[in-house]
């Protein structure tokens, strides 16, 4: 009798946990498909009131213009290297740094940890032209470098963070006992750190790629030459100074340009259940 | 014996300094040869009254005057960015947190549900802001046309004052994808073991949720706390796009007004300084935050 | 120990600052070659960019001694200020900048002047520039900034066939904004999605305001702030009662939706169509309706009235090629009349040659460019650019509590003149003082 009405009691709390799922799924859907509905409509279609969400017309000549209007082709390598190259330092630098503000002291750690967090409290708009000098000065404007530099260099403060969060979280006898039986700290740190907090690492780069392939600021700012534009950038050639906008191109390249992305997101996804290893450690 | 002790700490504490520095080396590198400078120029400019072409003279603390004394936008911004900071930062933590409570049960799907939470935060650029405006259009719009299937009549979102930064913050909410995905890696890092024996113990689902996955979540919900303070103390994107700080300024944002200030009124000095009165708004809140996380933030050590 | 620490980390440091400065001598060796090529920023999107690219690679065909290098970057949302403006402080920018007059000043420190140039040549170069173009490129004290290649002006755009279903007369060159009230109240119809307006509400209006009734928002030197007049007043009441009377909606304040879809959908009967998107709004509108321009309605004296938006090319100071930089910006300008037609395509060329033919008789769906050359020598350039953003934002907030909030002009004005004006004095502080 117990047991039925507990069974009957989950079953109620699955359906809901699915209702309440499948709305908020469709709310946030929702811009996905109104751009691939927008990137398959003719020019005269895509302003109807109410609009229509199949296309009446289905047509692909925006993915063939926006293709021929720009460089797209380039952009996309551009956008490829720059993100690949800043992802994967950022995942390696922020987790070792963070490796280090959770496991070791010195006398100046905390100040230098609230350092770290006040990096992320001025606004960039007074930090950028001094920043912007300082490539300058290292040669750097209108290379790739300014972008890809700092991810080397302990990948922001937000991803230090939260390693350090991630990292706090594991027993220290875990590690204490691997130093005594003569393990380095930079493998306690691959073998037995690392391992133990895959689910972050997937979100770290997950959005560091993101992020990197969505800027458009940075590479606006520091790119002069067009054929070093990134997709970002050249998604605003779609969009004039005067606001008309030219939304069916536009949401074909950003649709285009967004299938990489999604696609290792999709991927990833699926090992950020993984991170449940943990309980077998812990034992 | 006594001695023998002490050194032998100096040597564990001597050792532990060293990997500090080692390990964050690429951080204090980064942060001296590429960070630092930066910071201290704008910390100087904030007592002059350079230009954008970086030509100024030393003036004191002529800008702090003017801001609490004469521009009447320096308290309006800053007031509304604390409307948004205080509508903003529960919400998105608590629906982060519920929905990646749900994402976190076992359920069919459950690769997809996380899909589509996070597509809002992948498809957040320059092609989706047009939509956003679509979306609040008051005649037109998606929101308003929902509610008048249940016969309710949708206010006039952008045009209206009191409106407007609700629908920034409804805006912002949607990209949560980030604090999702975070809180979920925080809520999967449970043990197990734990839920069990709270099973055996008879332990509802909200029981558990609340004495096990919320306490031991708590780590990771100060994380997504202190920053989700200070990325939405510096809001900018979504306002300026939406309603580029009006309907009459109401949703007129501190980082907005540095923005104006420093590149289209090009007075870098003057934002210099609101971004370090921004800096010290931030710094303060953040550490009381940190002060209080002894109280409720649990590692599991 | 642990000063062997910190000695490990500046020696890092070191290093590190080291490879960058290698990396960078490298490349400013390479930038010290290219400075023998013309490099060339322009802005734009879409059909703005495309005329860009043509113009340069016309330029490169008849000069192939000039070695080219032209960048094309995007616009809107200031960002193309932004990155100009990190640009110019670093001292990063090219030899030719595409400018606007509109900036009133603003990085005129950057800008050499094209007196001297003008005068070496000795061409009388206003009458071969289109009407109205050239003046605004001379600052106050005289200086040439830059010369025009491009201006839009806006006409007014209506759907015949929505007059005809109202039973509405077509709209004439001699319309006054009044004519375009009363009008515009027969269209006022329906709910939500059902809804009906006479005009769209489009952000040129703000502007419109302060001439529409013949008003000034300051003198023509640039000296004396005027927008506290009955003509200006007069004119933020005319767009504060058809917002009231629903001929335009009240959503003023919203900026990502592209604003001609209230026209393009036929939710509104008539449009303020902007030179810079005839051909986008063309291609939108394809066979749906019936439509026509005019100009724009009149002042009540029968004068034209018209807001312009212009850019040209100006020559940065710190150019090293100012003899080639001169030949792109003047043929740019006036003197190839083959770049005024690459620049036809989306906007008046500066070449009057060009604008009054070629320009003159481009047809886009039913329309031509015929009634944008219309009045042009009465049309002011956008009023509140560049270094004049900031009164001009204090303006908005008087446009804002008239259309928006429903308060009166002369309260708002009220409100709101004391800190324009002040905002206004110190422009002209600043300004004198970089004199």
């Amino acid at each position: 009798m117990d047991n039925k009405l507990k069974n009957s009691e989950a079953k109620i709390r699955k359906i809901i946990t699915y209702v309440i799922l499948i709305i908020a799924a469709i709310v946030c859907l929702f811009p996905f498909f109104w751009m691939i509905s927008t990137s398959f409509k003719p020019m005269d279609e895509i302003y109807k009131m109410p609009p229509d969400w199949i296309p009446l017309h289905g047509t692909i000549s925006n993915f063939v213009e926006g293709l021929k209007g720009a460089n797209f082709g380039v952009y996309f390598k551009n956008t490829a290297i720059i993100s690949f190259l800043a992802t994967v330092g950022t995942v390696i630098s922020s987790s070792i740094v963070a490796y280090g503000f959770s496991r070791f002291k010195a006398k100046l750690s905390p100040v230098l940890f609230m350092v770290l967090l006040g990096t992320m409290m001025l606004p960039s708009q007074v930090t950028l032209i001094p920043q912007y000098l300082l490539f300058n000065k290292l040669g750097m404007i209108d290379t790739i470098w300014p972008l890809i530099i700092p991810s080397w260099l302990g990948g922001g403060a937000f991803n230090i963070f939260l390693f350090t969060q991630f990292f706090r979280t594991l027993p220290k006898e875990l590690d204490e006992a691997a130093m005594l039986d003569g393990a380095s700290s930079f493998k306690v740190f691959t073998k037995i750190l690392l391992p133990s907090v895959k689910p972050v690492m997937l979100a770290v780069l997950v959005m560091s790629l993101v992020y990197n392939w969505n800027d458009f600021f940075s590479p606006l700012i520091y790119l002069n030459s067009n054929e070093k534009f990134t997709v970002a950038v050249g998604l605003q050639f779609f969009k004039g100074s005067q606001g008309n906008v030219q939304v069916g191109q536009m949401m074909a390249m950003a649709l285009f340009s967004l299938i990489p992305v999604l696609i290792i997101f999709a991927i990833c996804q699926k090992y950020f259940i993984q991170g449940i290893k943990m309980s077998g450690l812990k034992g | 014996m006594k001695k023998n002790k002490v050194k032998n700490k100096d040597i564990i504490a001597r050792r532990s300094a060293k990997n500090f520095y080692l390990y964050t080396s690429p951080w204090l590198i980064g942060f001296v040869v590429l960070t630092l400078y930066p910071i201290l120029y704008s910390f100087y400019l904030m007592f002059t009254d350079t230009d954008l072409t970086g030509h100024g003279k030393f003036i004191g603390i002529e800008n702090w005057v003017y801001a609490f004394k004469e521009d009447p936008l320096f308290f309006k911004a800053f007031f509304n960015t604390l409307k948004y900071v205080a509508m903003f930062v529960p919400l998105s933590l608590i629906l982060a947190f519920f929905i990646a409570l749900l994402l976190s049960q076992k359920i069919r799907g459950v690769g997809f549900f996380r899909t589509a939470f996070y597509i809002p935060y992948i498809t957040s650029g320059v092609a989706v802001t047009i939509l956003w405006g679509w979306i609040f259009q008051k005649d037109f719009g998606i929101v308003n046309y929902l509610l008048g299937l249940i016969h309710i009549k949708g206010p006039n979102w952008l045009g209206d004052k009191h409106m407007a930064m609700v629908a920034v913050v409804i805006l912002s909410l949607w990209t949560i994808g980030n604090n999702i995905i975070i809180m979920l890696a925080g809520i999967q890092d449970i043990p197990k073991s734990y839920y069990e024996s709270a099973q055996i113990d008879g332990a509802g689902f909200w029981r558990q949720t609340f004495n096990i996955t919320l306490p031991l979540t708590t780590p990771t919900i100060y994380f997504n706390l202190i920053v989700t303070i200070i990325a939405a103390f510096q809001v900018f994107q979504q306002p300026l796009i939406l309603t580029a700080g009006g309907p009459l300024n109401s949703t007129y944002t501190a980082a907005i007004h540095i923005y104006n200030n420093g590149f289209i009124y090009g007075k870098m000095g003057y934002a210099s300084m609101m971004a370090w009165a921004m800096f010290a708004v931030i710094m303060i809140i953040t550490l009381v935050v940190v002060r209080s996380s002894k109280h409720w933030v649990f590692y599991d050590d | 120990m642990k000063k062997k620490i910190v000695t490990r980390v500046l020696a890092v440091t070191l290093a590190t600052l080291m490879v960058f400065g290698t990396v960078g001598c490298g490349s400013s060796k390479k930038s010290e070659k290219s400075s023998k090529t013309l490099t060339i920023w322009s802005m734009g999107a879409d059909n703005q960019k495309k005329a860009a690219e043509n113009m340069v690679k016309i330029f490169q065909k008849e000069h192939p001694d000039i070695k080219v290098d032209a960048q094309v970057i995007p616009t809107n949302d200031n960002i193309y200020d932004q990155k100009m403006a990190t640009a110019l402080t670093a001292g990063t920018g090219p030899d030719v900048l595409m400018c606007s007059p509109d900036w009133y000043g603003l990085y005129s420190s950057y800008f050499e002047d094209l007196n001297p140039y003008v005068k070496k040549d000795g061409v009388d170069i206003k009458s071969k520039i289109t009407e109205g173009m050239l003046d605004p490129y001379y600052r106050p004290d005289g200086k040439l900034e830059g010369l025009p290649t491009f201006q839009n002006a806006f006409a007014l755009a209506y759907n015949k066939d929505m007059f005809d279903k109202y039973n509405v007369d077509y709209p004439t060159d001699d319309w006054t904004w009044e004519d375009v009230a009363k009008a515009g109240e027969k269209f006022v119809s329906g709910e939500g999605a059902d809804a009906t307006y006479g005009m769209v509400n489009h952000w040129v209006f703000n502007n419109f305001s302060v001439i529409a009734e013949g008003g000034k928002a300051y003198s023509k030197d640039l000296k004396t702030l005027e927008v506290n007049s009955p003509e200006v007043k007069k004119g933020l009441t005319l767009f504060g009662k058809l917002i009231k009377d629903k001929v335009i909606p009240d959503d003023s304040a919203a900026k990502t939706l592209p604003k001609e879809q209230l026209f393009v959908s036929q939710h509104a009967a008539m449009y303020p169509l902007g030179g810079f998107e005839t051909k986008l709004i063309a291609d939108e509108i394809g066979t749906k309706f019936n439509w026509d321009v005019v100009t724009m309605p009149k002042t009540p004296n029968n004068g034209y009235n018209n807001i312009i938006y212009a850019g040209g090319y100006a020559m940065l100071k710190t150019s090293k090629n100012k003899d080639a930089a001169w030949q792109f910006i003047k043929e740019a300008s006036y003197d190839n009349e083959e770049m005024g037609k690459a620049t036809a395509g989306f906007a008046m060329p500066g070449n009057k040659t060009v604008a009054e033919g070629y320009f003159k008789n481009l047809k886009y769906g039913p329309i031509d460019n015929t009634k944008y050359l219309e009045g042009l020598s009465n049309a002011k350039l956008n009023m509140w650019g560049g270094s004049l953003s900031e009164p001009g934002n204090i303006y908005t907030q008087v446009w804002q509590s008239v259309t928006i909030d429903g308060q009166s002009a002369d309260k708002a004005m009220k409100q709101y003149y004391p800190s324009l004006k002040k905002a206004w004095d110190e422009v002209q502080e600043k300004q004198a003082k970089e004199n």
